[in-house]
């Protein structure tokens, strides 16, 4: 199926009563959540997921997916309104973005923001439809070894990339991949950890695990400080609109955000996040006004915003053309891929072309809906950080327990929930970063089956499997990655030392 | 370094150890017929050896800071007596969530979690409570088609 033909099946999809309502209530989610600091992307996700179990799968990827890059518009908000950031993705943009409210021009950020989301998300789709069906093409040649080397090397880059503790990420990798091994072994059925109890052979499950780490861990974070958030400046609709010179400083920041968070988004790890400092130290690079910067440079909001929704869009490409996912958010797609029964790989696009389709076309429709809803309907989306803290905090907590319930109707997932819950807390108190966990969780049984099968297909030979030529190349380009930093200050060094002299 | 990393630290020193204990009474099969114990031993010798590392790092070589305390630790005993509040309800409603039923245990959970989060008007407590309890199980089963236990009530 070609382009255009697989995008005009995917709006057939797409337009339908149905799947419209769950791309605007995903959307609609996304935003809302983006807003309220606390909960993240991540946990309304984890929190949704059991929901979508009645849902087709094209309709439940599609609201999931809206909650997603709907966050990324919604985040923004607080961080240019109140400097307080509704996401991480959004921590850059309170860096020019609140200055700009403080001189008055708070309405014009907002409005660069939404359309620097807007243009990013939709060069970001059109380069998704185009590239993940070729590398899906090329990766239907992947064994199992390939398999074997992109999986390790991603969760190797995982930790490393975007943590300043690379200890912590390590032990934070190495311990999702322990909880992984719980249950029945893929290969040879072998109960592993599950000290006899039926209920553990399933393994621990991946959604209980992701609303606590996401969901309960936040509410108990919110819970020790419960302060009360500034009074919000009002935004009047006339406000809304830039000046041509705002526009014409922030055209350029937004493309190129918007490729830089594309191609972010391709790299394991915190794309999202990442993307917007890399946007924002190359405007004030480039920028002929630096010292603009921080003291309300709409290039900073304008190139940031754009990147963490390109980084949304960069993402789904290993997701739905490998079926591999480098973030947490990413994983929960995954995990509602195969809760519908969907097997995720190279074969997706092919065997469901639905799936991918729908979600592509959703996507575009998607970003109109979030262009309208987060310009002249700020305000009440700004009003919805008043809801008080004691109605708020309950329900997340209710949704949470309601959510692991219903995954297999087992109260053990409810337990694992609040265990991860507690876990999360002390983690995040102690400065660890769940995504190492949550995606050796999900990898990890994935990595372990590819292993088993590349020492079957070489006889137990494991360099075999180092010298095929593709597994080489991504082992040497890890290597390249992981030595590059250090490499780069040696050099700088060595520079600086010649230049002194 | 913070207490809360001391403590961390020595939950995964603990874990690990227990890990890979449970992992060598796996069957590791060969190399051409790897069993399944194999990751397990591997990941357990990995979380070892990282979480050895870790303790060191907190207990050996940096100091407690005062200051990291502050930063990162729980401010007064307010919020920790709200803190081990929720943690005690959200723990009843694990415990009690199939054998109560949804309504009951969701309402008594809310009673107890909402003056926690400064709300002091127990009209105001029960009201809302019984609301939450109300719509939600309404948006679950009727809207979402969840299903949820039912207990000692019969909805």
């Amino acid at each position: 199926m070609g382009a255009m033909q697989g995008l005009l099946y995917g709006f057939s999809m797409a337009l339908t009563p149905g799947n419209l309502f769950a791309c605007f209530l995903g959307v609609l989610i996304g935003t809302i959540v983006g807003v309220l600091p606390g909960i993240g992307p991540v946990g309304a996700m984890a929190i949704l997921l059991p929901v979508t179990f009645k849902q087709n799968p094209v309709t439940a990827m599609i609201m999931l997916a809206g909650i997603y890059y709907g966050s990324q518009y919604g985040g923004s908000t607080t961080s240019i309104l109140i400097h307080v950031p509704g996401e991480p993705t959004s921590v850059v943009t309170i860096i020019d973005g609140y200055q700009m409210t403080r001189k008055g021009r708070g309405g014009a950020a907002l409005a660069v923001a939404a359309a620097g989301s807007f243009i990013a998300g939709t060069m970001g789709v059109i380069a998704l439809m185009f590239f993940a069906p070729f590398l899906a093409d090329q990766a239907i040649k992947f064994g199992p070894p390939e398999y074997f080397a992109i999986i390790l090397v991603s969760l190797i880059l995982v930790s490393r990339v975007g943590e300043e503790s690379m200890i912590r990420s390590l032990l934070m990798l190495g311990f999702g991949i322990a909880i992984g091994t719980v249950g029945m072994d893929m290969s040879t059925g072998f109960p592993r950890f599950t000290f006899g109890r039926i209920e553990l052979m399933q393994g621990i499950d991946m959604i209980a695990v992701a609303m606590g780490l996401f969901g309960v861990s936040d509410v108990l974070l919110m819970a020790e400080n419960i302060s009360t958030i500034p009074p919000v400046p009002k935004v009047k609709f006339r406000e809304l609109f830039p000046t041509k010179r705002e526009w014409r400083r922030a055209n350029l920041p937004m493309f190129r955000g918007s490729a830089i968070g594309f191609l972010a988004g391709l790299i394991p790890g915190p794309a999202t996040t990442i993307s917007t400092f890399y946007s924002y130290t190359l405007e004030k690079r480039i920028s002929k006004q630096p010292d603009e910067f921080g003291k309300g440079a709409i290039e900073g909001v304008a190139g940031p915003e754009a990147a963490n929704n390109g980084a949304c869009a960069g993402a789904m490409v290993p997701l739905l053309a490998l079926g591999l996912p480098f973030g947490p958010a990413v994983a929960l797609l995954l995990g509602g891929l195969m809760i519908h029964g969907v097997q995720p790989g190279p074969l997706l696009i092919a065997e469901h072309p639905d799936i991918f389709w729908g979600v592509v076309s959703s996507m575009y429709v998607g970003n109109v809906m979030l262009l309208v809803l987060n310009l002249p309907l700020v305000g009440v989306f700004v009003k919805i950080l008043q809801i008080k803290n004691y109605l708020l905090m309950p329900l997340i907590l209710l949704i949470c327990v309601i959510g692991a319930f219903s995954v297999n109707n087992s109260l053990l997932d409810v337990w694992v929930l609040i265990g991860m819950g507690i876990f999360g807390y002390f983690l995040t108190k102690a400065g660890f970063n769940m995504t190492p966990l949550i995606l050796g969780l999900i990898l990890g049984p994935l990595m372990e089956e590819k292993l088993s099968m590349s020492l079957r297909m070489t006889r137990g030979n494991i360099f075999e499997i180092l010298t095929r030529p593709l597994t080489a190349a991504i082992f040497v380009v890890c290597i390249i990655v992981l030595i590059a930093p250090y490499l780069t200050r040696v050099i700088k060094r060595s520079f600086s030392a010649k230049a002194t002299f | 370094m913070s207490r809360t990393q001391r403590i961390v630290s020595i939950f995964f020193l603990i874990f690990s150890a227990a890990y890979l204990v449970g992992s060598l009474s796996l069957p590791l099969g060969t190399a051409r017929k790897p069993g399944p114990g194999i990751l397990p031993v591997a990941i357990g010798v990995f979380l070892s050896f990282t979480s050895l590392l870790y303790f060191v790092k907190v207990f050996l070589l940096e100091k407690i800071s005062s200051k990291d305390d502050k930063e990162k630790e729980i401010h007064s005993s307010r919020n920790f007596l709200r803190l081990m509040g929720l943690l005690f309800f959200l723990c009843f409603y694990g415990l009690f969530f199939k054998i109560l039923g949804y309504m009951l245990s969701t309402t008594i959970f809310m009673m107890g979690v909402m003056p926690l989060l400064e709300v002091r008007k127990w009209t105001q407590i029960l009201l809302v409570s019984i609301l939450t309890a109300g719509f939600s199980y309404y948006f679950f089963t009727a809207v979402l088609q969840v299903n949820l236990p039912q207990g000692i009530i019969p909805f």
